[in-house]
This record gives C-alpha cells, sequence and structure tokens, in this order.
C-alpha cells in the first residue's frame, strides 16, 4: 500500500510559506497563463493577428507579442521586488 | 586591401579575442568536477545574463529567423512567442534546483530527477536524449559557421575550415576552462551580438525603404499584407495553421527552460537572488528577435527569390553597400551566435555523457580528476562526431533540430511533478518518459498519423503525463526523507557560495 503520509494531489508550496507569498505568486501564475493564452489560438486570432494599425513601426501582429513580452517582463520584476526584501 | 579580406581579417580578430577571454577564467576555477561543469556555483547576474541569452539564440536565430521572416513572413513570429513565456518556469524551479544541486552536489539535470525518483535508468534515458539531440545542434551551429566565413570570404576559405578555426578555438576553451569559459565568452558574444542585431535591424529598414513602419506599409502595399498576418505563411507559401502554430509555441515554450545545457546553469548560480534576478531580465534580451525579424522583412522587396531562404543574411551583406568593416562586425556577430550555442552545447553534452551515462553504473566512482579527464576526452569526441556529420555527411539536420523540441519538451512534465507532485514515482516517470519520447518520435517520423495537424509534441506531452499519473498511483513513493527535500521547505546550504563540494 502507499505510504499515508504522501499527499495525493499537488503541493504548490512548502508547509509554512506564508500567506502573502503564495498570494504573489499565485497572481504571478495566472499573469503567465493569461499571457501564454494569448499567443496562441483563440486570443491571438482573435485580438492580435492583423497586420495594421502599424505600432512604433511593426505590424499590429508583431507589436502584440512585443507587448506581452512587456507585461510579462513587468510582472516578473514586481514579483521579483516583492520576494526580494 | 581587399575587401573580403578586410572582413576575414575582422572575423579573425574577434576568434583571437574569444579564444583569450576563453582561456583566461580557467585559473579562476578549482580543478574539481564542479568547478569545470558549474563554475564552483560562483556564476553572477551578468554572466548568467548572458550565457543565458546567448545559448538560447544561436546561428539558427542570426541565420534561420530571418530566412523564415523573408520566406513565410509572420510565421516567424512564433519564435518570439514562446520565449515570452519560456523562461519563466526557472524562476521557480531554478531557485530549488541550485539549493538541491549544493546540498547533494548535482551538476547536470538527469541527476537532480535520478536522485528525486531513485532510478538510474531515467538518468541513462536522459544522457541518451541528451546526446541525440545535441548532436544536430552542434552540428548545424558549426556549419552556419563554416558557412558565413565561406560566403563573406567570397569561397576562398571553404566551409569545412571555418568551421574548423571557429570550433578550433570553442574547442580549446571548453577543454581548458570548462563552464566558466563558455560564461566569459558567451558575455563577450553575447553583447556583440545584441549591438549588431539591433544596429544591422534597423539599418536595414532605414536604409531600403525609409524606415520600417515604410517598409511595412510598402511590404503591404505590394501584396504581402497575408504575410504580416499571424500566424503567416507555411513552407508551401499558404497560409500557416493556427492549430500548427499555436501548438508549436506551446511545445516549444515547455520544452525552453528544460534543454539540459540551459537547465544546468541553474547550479552554476552564485546565488538563488542572482539566478532569480537573472529570469526576470531574460525579455530584454529576447527583445532583440525583433530587429533579427525586421533584416528579413527588409529582403523581401528589395531582393526578391533568394533560395535557399536562410542565405538572405549573407545575400543582403553582399548586396548593400555597407562598409567592408561593417561586414566583418556582422559575420563575426553571427560567429558568435552559433560558437555561443555551441560551446554551452558541447560542454554539456560531454559533462552529461560522463555524470548520466557512465558514472552511475560504475561499481566504483572515479575521483574528481578521472572524471574531469573523461569528461574533457568527451568533448573532443563529441566535437569530432559533430564535425564529421558538419563536413561531410548530407543528412538533414534541420528536420532533426526541430523534431527534438518535441523530445526535450518531454523532461518538463517530470521536472514538474518532481517538485510539485509528491505522489509521483520513479517507475511513473520512466514510463511517462517513455511514452512521450516514443510518441513525439512516432508521429515526427509518420505526421500522415496525427489525428489532427498539431506539432508532435502535443501527442508526445498527452501520452507522458498520462502514463506517468497512471504508472505512479500504482507504484510505491518515494522515501519521505527525500520527498522532503523536493516539496518540503529546504533552508539553503550553510556552506559560504564559491566552496567545491563533492
Amino acid at each position: 500500500m502507499p505510504d499515508p503520509d504522501v499527499p495525493k494531489g499537488l503541493v504548490l508550496f512548502p508547509p509554512g510559506t506564508p500567506p502573502a507569498h503564495r498570494r504573489r505568486r499565485l497572481v504571478f501564475f495566472m499573469i503567465w497563463v493569461v499571457t501564454a493564452a494569448a499567443l496562441v489560438w483563440p486570443l491571438y486570432p482573435l485580438f492580435g493577428g492583423d497586420a495594421f494599425p502599424l505600432v512604433l513601426g511593426l505590424p499590429w501582429s508583431l507589436a502584440w507579442l512585443v507587448g506581452w513580452l512587456a507585461v510579462i517582463f513587468g510582472a516578473s520584476v514586481w514579483l521579483y521586488r516583492s520576494e526580494d526584501r | 586591401m581587399d575587401t573580403w579580406l578586410t572582413t576575414v581579417l575582422i572575423c579573425g580578430a574577434y576568434l583571437l579575442v574569444t579564444l583569450l577571454m576563453g582561456v583566461l577564467p580557467g585559473r579562476r576555477v578549482t580543478s574539481s568536477v564542479a568547478g569545470y561543469v558549474a563554475a564552483d556555483r560562483t556564476m553572477n547576474v551578468v554572466v548568467l545574463y548572458f550565457v543565458l541569452g546567448a545559448s538560447v539564440f544561436s546561428s539558427f536565430a542570426f541565420l534561420g529567423g530571418p530566412g523564415w521572416a523573408y520566406s513565410r513572413g509572420a510565421a516567424a513570429f512564433y519564435i518570439l512567442a514562446y520565449g515570452v513565456v519560456g523562461m519563466v518556469p526557472l524562476y521557480f524551479l531554478g531557485p530549488r534546483v541550485r539549493r538541491l544541486g549544493a546540498r547533494f552536489g548535482f551538476v547536470t539535470q538527469a541527476e537532480l530527477l535520478a536522485h528525486r525518483y531513485g532510478s538510474r535508468a531515467l538518468s541513462a534515458v536522459l544522457a541518451v536524449l541528451s546526446v541525440v539531440v545535441f548532436i544536430p545542434y552542434l552540428t548545424l551551429q558549426m556549419k552556419g559557421a563554416g558557412y558565413i566565413l565561406e560566403v563573406i570570404s567570397g569561397d576562398r576559405i571553404p566551409a569545412w575550415a571555418g568551421a574548423l578555426a571557429a570550433y578550433g578555438v570553442v574547442l580549446v576553451y571548453v577543454w581548458t576552462s570548462g563552464v566558466l569559459g563558455v560564461g566569459w565568452t558567451n558575455t563577450f558574444q553575447g553583447l556583440f551580438m545584441l549591438v549588431i542585431a539591433w544596429f544591422l535591424g534597423l539599418y536595414l529598414p532605414h536604409t531600403l525603404y525609409g524606415g520600417v513602419g515604410a517598409m511595412f506599409e510598402q511590404l503591404a502595399a505590394a501584396g504581402h499584407e497575408a504575410m504580416l498576418r499571424a500566424p503567416g505563411l507555411d513552407a508551401a507559401g499558404q497560409p500557416w495553421s493556427w492549430g500548427g502554430f499555436s501548438s508549436a509555441v506551446v511545445v516549444s515554450a515547455l520544452g525552453l527552460s528544460m534543454w539540459p545545457h540551459l537547465f544546468m546553469k541553474s547550479y552554476a548560480a552564485r546565488s538563488e537572488r542572482d539566478l532569480r534576478l537573472t529570469i526576470v531580465l531574460y525579455p530584454t534580451f529576447q527583445l532583440f528577435l525583433v530587429p533579427i525579424l525586421l533584416i528579413g522583412f527588409a529582403g523581401i522587396l528589395a531582393f526578391p527569390g533568394v533560395a535557399p531562404a536562410d542565405t538572405i543574411v549573407p545575400f543582403l551583406l553582399t548586396q548593400i553597400d555597407l562598409s567592408p568593416v561593417l561586414v566583418g562586425l556582422v559575420c563575426a556577430g553571427t560567429l558568435a551566435a552559433s560558437m555561443s550555442t555551441g560551446d554551452a552545447i558541447l560542454h554539456a553534452a560531454a559533462s552529461i555523457g560522463v555524470r548520466d551515462g557512465v558514472r552511475p553504473f560504475l561499481t566504483r566512482a572515479p575521483d574528481d580528476h578521472t572524471e574531469r579527464r573523461w569528461i574533457r576526452g568527451l568533448v573532443l569526441g563529441i566535437g569530432a562526431v559533430a564535425y564529421y556529420f558538419a563536413v561531410a555527411s548530407d543528412v538533414s539536420i534541420v528536420a532533426l533540430l526541430l523534431g527534438s523540441y518535441g523530445g526535450v519538451a518531454q523532461i518538463f512534465p517530470l521536472m514538474v511533478a518532481a517538485f510539485y507532485w509528491p505522489r509521483a514515482t520513479g517507475a511513473g516517470a520512466l514510463a511517462g518518459l517513455v511514452a512521450g519520447i516514443g510518441v513525439n518520435t512516432l508521429f515526427l517520423l509518420a505526421p500522415a498519423w496525427r489525428p489532427l495537424p498539431l506539432h508532435e509534441g502535443v501527442y508526445g506531452l498527452a501520452a507522458n503525463v498520462a502514463v506517468l499519473v497512471l504508472v505512479s498511483l500504482a507504484t510505491r513513493p518515494a522515501p519521505p526523507e527525500t520527498l522532503a527535500a523536493y516539496t518540503g521547505r529546504l533552508e539553503p546550504a550553510p556552506v559560504a557560495p564559491g566552496e567545491a563540494r563533492s
């Protein structure tokens, strides 16, 4: 029989992790999931797939990706700063 | 002086600087395996940033990326898209990996998984997988280096000699300095690549069309608007399917952080803080794909019909009126892209071959010096094999390399389960990995059998996760003390950074 002490489900945080730390990481994870979704079907074709308008000279379809790169960068900076105190 | 000679001399100067930067740091690490493979765990943010960036972007980014943009338009955006989210998992996994490495003396990816799952077979499978995907990867880098030198010298330097010169340099500094040679040269090469890419990517649209926006407006006006709409065109010039684009992004994003030569740099970090900050800053490197893609777009109207499309960069260089010094610098930038990836792969392949393929199966572990000697020997061996394929064989390796992303992505479920699912077992991990690689390879070789036209890695991942879960639930979990190290709160080891551990 499996060891009854071993949890069956996922253990996302080590025991004793402060709630604020958990909350921030979960918020970041949600941003990451939304970003990933924005890069593929169906969100990318719905909102980001067109050639025009040009943004800073780049086609909308490319500017869309650069925008999400900026989102991930911003979110990572926020998470890092909040954890690096 | 002849134009070609100026160009070649600049490339030669670049190679010389790289050689010096690679050989000198070898004196700064201990002569242990931890020194050779993980730099005694002392890499700071600056070096890590460039190692990560320059290792990801290879001669494929410099030659293939513009080639894709030139022939398939927005399809090339996929290489930008997967990098947006692909490095993030390492923010969460990396610090834990580093801590475990310092505690248990790991220097490779497979050592960690073999320990967590209590499975030597897993270590062997991962060693074989790594070497199988690394050799074509390295071969491609060598071909890129030989090719660029051949073109810019006007066929005076044959590809075999160019590849030999560039990779002779790589071999010397990887042999001498191990990962620290990779680190220092990548810092130089990475910086070089960034400057060259931004310069060329902004200069070409400006000089050929009067600006980046003007270039895209003229492209659309000339009837190329379909190339600017995501997801661009497929290899045959027809609109690419969203399923194909999306699944390629997903598989590559999951695979990116799992590439063994990138993943194992977690061990080399000086601290968890340095490692996290490196991952945070990574998008600033990733952004240089934008000018890289602009280079390809710049060729479409000005120079139609260049084939194969991968040759668009050297073609542009020989066609536009650029000073020979600048052409030389751009060529050196392309060499930098090739070598900064090739060195990391060569180093990782040899380290993994010995640490994961040989060491666990010996009855008596070799001493540190013997092991380092073996790794160096394998550096030579793998370099020679890749060089043979690069100059003497016509096997289509591009397809092999593109296919290998699906294989590498199969490590992802095992890695996530190692840290977040205590119930995952050794039997489950091994069965999941083998099933994933098997299904991936099957659909790679027989694309017509795919139920939907998605990337083969998606099917591999589905099989992988299903088998991992089912077999794990049917077998005994790892001992609690092992699990505690992976899912519990493991305090940082009390040893100062830089101190070698056995």
